[in-house]
């Protein structure tokens, strides 16, 4: 089956058509991002008002875009499937809206795809073979807005072990390259800081580090996390300081930040690898997805500690860690391969936590329509 | 014979209107301030059901752009876009202050062609400090009015100098749910006026009407965008508190 998936959840605008086969293995066709980080940069973040905008403004176009380089015409899909939420809901109404239209006009089935199911099943999509990321995996979820460890039993069936119970790492990333005014996009700008820093320390010869930050959760007997505490820490090295910061200091405490950060998420997916082990099957893969596990950093923690725990460590390729309407495109074939669509009726939320799925999954599409009518 | 849906979703209410040849074939109009994005797509179908009609058989797509609710407005615009997209046709746009015009009996229901004995001022709600206004000359049908500005009411005098137009210093007809606090200025501006009497919202049979009439002009080529009359809400932020402190630049 071939599927046009579309993302507006968040800053990207994102049209892309994917296939299915019978065996479960997917093909991506075509994968359009437009990102709007030009747009929101002078704001050092992600404006919800100019992100709705700048949406309706090309997404008509990256479909049309999509399906050129694809190779295919409307009466070539199977069905559209859009992010529906959680994200920011003037965005997401632009994309849901869009793809509802197309459904109508074409009379295709139309799927209204939680984003985070989006990340949480794409390590299906690009696995060489689909037995590599067979149900049931831990995926830990990690990105500007989201921090969890989820464990994946089937399409629609994640059980949350543990969630942030403050900032999403991203986030911490973010406000962490605000204070340190390292630029914006805070992630990558944190990690260029830490490179920087490590490479200067290395030719002087410095080994202890200069700051000292707690590693946050530490220890802890569950699967939580929390990152706010970290990056107080960091502002309050900051306030220590006699003299404004130098480019070094800033780097040095980007590097110790992005280091415990890394700690901290180590040790509490350590923590679910153990749970999951035992309460759901050994020797099952660990999945990272989101826009932070673009971090090398935390990727190479994670290869650590799935090794350690027995598991295969499984992170799609960069491109698809961050936000994408192929990963969309994947969630919506998978749903429609089980006979799950969505009404024309249905409605675009701003929250839509993943556990909350459980009631769209599988038998019986009947029941996810009940769902929606009560929600 | 052409077949126009027009959709309507930038004000409060969810309409859509399905006309042949500028006359209502089929039309909806729910008020409800939002579930828009909920009701358009069905209320769509159901339309077109009612009239027997299919998606192919549409010769072009019609949406109100502003201004209006910025989230409204986008839910209708980016439907009408994907529906042009999806069937191959042209989209184009209407403002919802001629729509609004187009409504009123004074102005008669198609009032492309019947012209407003008055002059026809639109006010609709912003929901924040400012009005959106649009006059629509004496003599002149919906379509051909002033184009739609944000303008405080006590303001509005001002504005309507401004705009060059005759007769309304004699006695204004108002329309649109702004009229109570556009009409409380006018008359504290002692200007008079009366209601033009017709909805407040932009009516199935008008926008059919309007959407032909803006076909037969010849539509813009390009698609379809929001009328928001106003920058998105957006500050940038301070800088660290450290790059402000004494003695700073030694890097920077």
């Amino acid at each position: 089956m071939r599927i046009l998936g579309i993302e507006t959840s968040c800053d990207e605008t994102a049209a892309a058509i994917v296939e299915r086969d019978a065996n479960g293995r997917g093909l991506i066709r075509a994968n359009v991002v437009l990102s709007q980080l030009d747009e929101h940069r002078a704001y050092g973040g992600v404006v919800p008002e100019i992100a709705a905008r700048s949406h309706l403004d090309h997404l008509d176009r990256l479909i049309a875009q999509a399906l050129e380089e694809a190779g295919s015409g409307f009466d070539d899909l199977d069905g559209i499937a859009a992010t529906a939420g959680p994200g920011l809901i003037g965005g997401v109404m632009v994309g849901a809206l869009t793809a509802k239209a197309i459904a109508w006009a074409r009379g295709l089935p139309f799927i209204a795809v939680n984003h985070l199911e989006g990340h949480a099943l794409t390590a299906r999509l690009t696995a060489d073979d689909p037995a590599e990321a067979a149900f049931p995996y831990l995926l830990l979820l990690v990105s500007g807005g989201h921090c969890q460890l989820l464990a994946v039993e089937g399409v629609g069936r994640y059980r949350v072990l543990g969630t942030t119970v403050d900032d999403a790492v991203g986030e911490a990333f973010d406000k962490t390259a605000k204070l340190l005014d390292l630029g914006y996009p805070g992630g990558p700008a944190v990690e260029r800081a830490a490179e920087r820093s490590a490479r200067r320390r290395a030719e002087a010869g410095e080994e202890t580090p200069r700051f000292r930050l707690p590693i946050p959760m530490r220890g802890r007997d569950d699967c939580a996390f929390s990152f706010s505490g970290l990056k107080t820490a960091v502002r309050q090295q900051l306030e220590r300081l006699d003299t404004p910061p130098g480019e070094a200091e800033r780097e040095d405490l980007a590097a110790a930040f992005q280091t415990n950060a890394a700690r901290s998420i180590a040790d509490r997916t350590a923590r679910a690898c153990a749970r999951f082990t035992a309460e759901v099957a050994p020797g099952r893969p660990l999945v990272v997805a989101g826009g932070v596990a673009a971090n090398k950093v935390i990727r190479a923690e994670l290869a650590r500690v799935a090794d350690a725990a027995g598991m295969t460590f499984l992170a799609p390729p960069l491109k698809l860690c961050t936000d994408n309407a192929a990963m969309i495109a994947w969630a919506g074939a998978e749903r429609l391969a089980l006979g799950l669509t969505d009404g024309l009726d249905f409605r675009p939320r701003p929250r839509w936590p993943l556990a909350d799925l459980a009631d769209r999954a599988p038998p019986g599409a009947g029941a996810a329509a009940q769902a929606e009518a009560g929600a | 014979m052409s077949l126009i849906l027009t959709l309507d979703t930038a004000l409060d209410a969810c309409t859509v209107a399905l006309g042949r040849s500028g006359v209502l074939v089929a039309g909806r109009h729910e008020p409800m301030r939002r579930g828009q994005a909920e009701a358009l797509a069905p209320m769509i179908d159901a339309v077109m059901a009612e009239a027997g009609a299919r998606p192919a058989a549409l010769d072009a797509i019609a949406v109100t752009v502003g201004p209006g609710a910025f989230t409204g407005m986008r839910i209708g615009i980016a439907a009408a876009r994907g529906l042009a997209l999806a069937l191959d046709r042209p989209a184009f746009g209407l403002t919802t202050t001629e729509a609004i015009a187009a409504s009123q009996p004074e102005a008669g229901v198609g009032a492309t062609s019947s012209e407003v004995g008055a002059p026809l001022l639109i006010a609709i709600e912003t929901k924040r400090q400012d009005l959106y206004l649009a006059l629509v000359p004496a003599g002149r049908g919906a379509g051909g009015g002033s184009a739609p500005v944000a303008c405080p009411p006590e303001e509005a005098v001002a504005w309507l100098e401004k705009t060059g137009a005759a007769g309304w210093r004699k006695g204004l007809l108002l329309a649109g749910d702004g009229t109570a606090r556009a009409g409380a200025a006018l008359t504290a501006a002692g200007l008079h006026w009366r209601p033009a009497g017709g909805p407040a919202l932009p009516a199935p049979e008008a926008l059919a009407t309007l959407a032909e009439a803006a076909r037969v002009a010849g539509p813009p080529g390009t698609p379809p965008e929001p009328l928001y009359l106003r920058p998105p809400d957006a500050t940038p932020p301070r800088p660290p508190a450290w790059r402000a402190a004494p003695g700073d630049g030694r890097d920077s």
